[in-house]
């Protein structure tokens, strides 16, 4: 997605002039001076990201109330697992940290319904004109381009894409609705335990009630998650994020090379809605030392969570490299998490996600 | 003592005039106020709604804003890697 103009990021369309939202006055939803000729005067108490409360309640009451406590909103997850790992909440510190770090993940209505998002340097898609479905490119994948999008489009060298795709030309909201995207969750959940996130069975509800017909399907039943047997290669993981602020008080995040592995282990997130045993596990950048720039010991019980996590790799194909025979997977432990895949950021808790006796391993 | 007696009595009358408006518009306030079903005076806000003129000329206008628009940079050039 190439970078906007800093001019192009503010231009806006005569056509939203004429729409309903584009009949309101700009000061309704951005303040500012209306009645200023100059720019800086005008601008005094301008808000580029209008907050839902005040700005969408109005009409959209319903969806800012839900949204309101939804992941993308306040990113529930990142701050459920760094809870997990002793992170404490009521440490300014470490809510700066969140502050400067996590949260430029954080997506308001706008930066999904208006413009790109902030993390992808923002800049107003269409004019200001209101999408009513965000746009796959410039918003999902602005953010979730770098895994999934790039696995998804079969941007990988040597991948082959997602058959939902590629062949299928699916877009995200095929599979991902609204519920999820807008829908409140509760304090200490993460993405993999919602009940709103897409399931396999939901379009092929054959596979679970065993009417497939397929014989590997009968073996295996609900112990392996359909992504070990149908991710088609290997996927992006990332390793030793350090963040902090430079000498010009600037943020600034790095990370190692991006891994790219497939391996199997057992569920470090087992609930109602991923209960299988065997899973794909990613390589997360989280490291025991990562917010050290800001303040030590910033998550003291780090070791509580691995950090190689569960996934779902968009990278769906029906034949795979590990399912065109039994001995495709069962002889090959390399495809199991190992000791040796650890590395030296691991966490305790990363043993336990190793396949205790990986099938083939003599 | 003739136009006296029609001034007194032009006065008389006006006031009488003044009288019977303000029962007029008595009467159609408490009809406004106690009876939903009979809407007959519909208030209209009076709130100010701000021009958006000034704020349109410039973000409309593509020239300007390449001459008015800043790039701001938020993110610090010690990052790398994939994110």
């Amino acid at each position: 997605m190439p970078p906007l103009e800093a001019w192009e990021k503010v231009l806006v369309s005569s056509d939203f002039l004429n729409t309903t939202h584009g009949k309101l006055s700009c000061t309704t939803c951005h303040g500012g001076v209306a009645s200023a000729t100059e720019k800086d005067a005008a601008h005094q108490g301008i808000v580029k990201d209008p907050n839902a409360g005040t700005a969408c309640t109005a009409c959209h009451a319903d969806i800012v109330k839900t949204s309101a406590d939804s992941m993308h909103n306040n990113l529930t997850g990142f701050k459920t697992v760094l809870s997990q790992r002793g992170g404490d909440f009521s440490n300014p510190v470490l809510v700066k940290a969140f502050n400067m770090s996590c949260n430029g993940c954080h997506a308001s209505c706008g930066q999904c319904h208006v413009s790109r998002p902030s993390y992808a340097g923002g800049g107003l898609l269409s004019g200001h004109t209101f999408k009513k479905q965000a746009s796959q490119n410039d918003t999902c994948t602005a953010c979730h381009g770098a895994r999934v999008g790039a696995d998804y489009y079969g941007e990988i060298a040597g991948a082959s894409g997602d058959v939902h795709y590629m062949k299928g030309g699916m877009p995200c909201v095929k599979c991902h609705t609204d519920a999820e995207f807008h829908g409140a969750v509760q304090p200490g959940a993460t993405r993999y335990t919602t009940a709103t996130g897409p399931t396999c069975s939901s379009c092929h509800p054959e596979v679970l009630a065993g009417t497939s017909g397929i014989t590997q399907h009968a073996i295996h039943g609900n112990k392996l998650d359909c992504q070990v047997c149908h991710s088609s290669g290997n996927y992006k993981g990332c390793a030793n994020c350090h963040a902090g602020v430079d000498d010009k008080g600037l943020y600034y995040r790095t990370t190692d090379p991006t891994l790219f592995t497939f391996k199997i282990g057992l569920n470090p997130s087992k609930s109602t809605e991923h209960p299988a045993d065997y899973v794909l596990l990613r390589k997360i950048p989280t490291t025991e030392t990562m917010l050290d720039s800001f303040g030590t010991n910033l998550l003291p019980n780090f070791d509580a969570v691995s950090t190689w996590k569960y996934t779902t790799p968009h990278n769906i194909q029906r034949i795979t490299p590990q399912n065109q025979s039994c001995n495709s997977c069962h002889g090959h432990p390399e495809l199991f998490l190992s000791t040796g895949d650890l590395g030296t950021t691991a966490s305790e808790a990363d043993q336990k996600l190793i396949v205790p006796n990986p099938p083939g391993k003599q | 003592m003739n136009r006296t007696v029609v001034f007194v009595l032009c006065l008389f009358m006006l006031g009488l005039a003044a009288l019977g408006t303000g029962c007029t518009n008595q009467k159609q306030s408490n009809l406004t106020s106690t009876s939903s079903s009979s809407p007959t005076v519909t208030r209209t806000s009076t709130s100010v709604v701000a021009s958006s003129d000034n704020c349109i000329v410039c973000h409309t206008n593509q020239s300007t804003l390449e001459k008015l628009a800043t790039k701001v940079i938020v993110t610090s050039t010690e990052t790398s890697g994939e994110g």
